[in-house]
């Protein structure tokens, strides 16, 4: 079965049976946000709970922030397409783009960076995207397919000292 | 990047009139901010009081989600008060505070549930 990702064009959003969508846009022209607004609707509207849907949007943010500023280095107009699987309290998602690959074919790792609270110009300023998506994801899988990067991930409900909270 | 300041109690109090700070805004953010935080380049402070001020509050009430580029921006924005001036947050929305946290950004900014909370302990501090 074919996956191509789609030429340049316009942002398109398309909700599918059973919980899926899909999202087409071009990188590097505003449309993050949007993506980030429609699948967290999409969410809502198939009940899924305000704290997954959360992490949903923290982790995607990171991810095509990651495509548009590394993978397609700011160009604009480039493919970006996502793919979202939502059920009972599971979101899987597949990212693409046709940038370039990670550096080495590796995901970058874990670990938060960390500076010293009491000394202000210690402090990181970047470097926690990755480490944000680690924490939130149950698992992330990297594949470079021909000029294509596809990244899968799934976040399942429960993330780290956020779970079951009630929204006041 | 709507900005706004006002000075409180002798506390200057810098509200955030957006929905999202992230990497689209991260650095009009840092700019505005330091408008208003009185870092000006050749080390003069406004005349308006923010930089007498000992601790600023970023007030982020309005703001339903922060990426780690905004997240960056709010370290910058800490890190332009130097080491005399304090930022504390106040406000923090679910998404927000989710990030916040998952990156101990707790540890290193003051958190208020919101900026009448942050008033309040800024007067016990100062009768006691």
């Amino acid at each position: 079965m074919s996956r191509e990702v789609p030429g340049p064009g316009e942002y398109q959003f398309v909700r599918h049976e059973a919980g899926r969508a899909t999202l087409h846009f071009p990188a590097n022209r505003g449309h993050v946000a949007t993506a980030l607004g429609d699948l967290a609707d999409h969410l809502r509207a198939r009940g899924c709970a305000p704290g997954l849907i959360e992490d949903g949007a923290i982790v995607l943010a990171e991810v095509l922030n990651n495509v548009e500023e590394h993978a397609y280095a700011g160009q604009a107009g480039e493919p970006v397409t996502v793919r979202l699987d939502a059920c009972d309290g599971v979101l899987r998602y597949v990212v693409e783009d046709r940038g370039r690959r990670f550096p080495e074919g590796q995901l970058p790792g874990a670990d938060m960076p960390a500076g010293n609270p009491g000394a202000p110009e210690s402090l990181p300023e970047g470097g926690f995207g990755w480490p944000l998506v680690r924490r939130l994801t149950s698992d992330v899988a990297y594949m470079r397919d021909g000029d294509t990067n596809r990244l899968v991930f799934r976040l399942a409900g429960r993330s780290p000292g956020a779970g079951d909270r009630t929204r006041g | 990047m709507n900005l706004s300041y006002r000075l409180e109690d002798g506390v200057g109090i810098i509200r955030a009139h957006v929905p999202r700070i992230d990497a689209a805004v991260a650095i009009q953010f840092k700019d505005r901010f330091s408008d208003l935080a009185g870092q000006v380049h050749d080390g003069t402070p406004p005349e308006d009081g923010a930089a007498q001020a000992g601790t600023v509050l970023l007030d982020m009430s309005e703001v339903e989600f922060l990426d780690s580029s905004g997240l960056g921006a709010v370290v910058a924005a800490r890190k332009m008060l130097g080491t005399d001036r304090t930022l504390a947050l106040a406000g923090l929305q679910p998404a927000v505070d989710k990030v916040m946290r998952l990156t101990h950004m707790d540890r290193v900014f003051p958190i208020y549930p919101d900026a009448a909370a942050f008033l309040a302990g800024q007067v016990r501090d100062a009768d006691a």
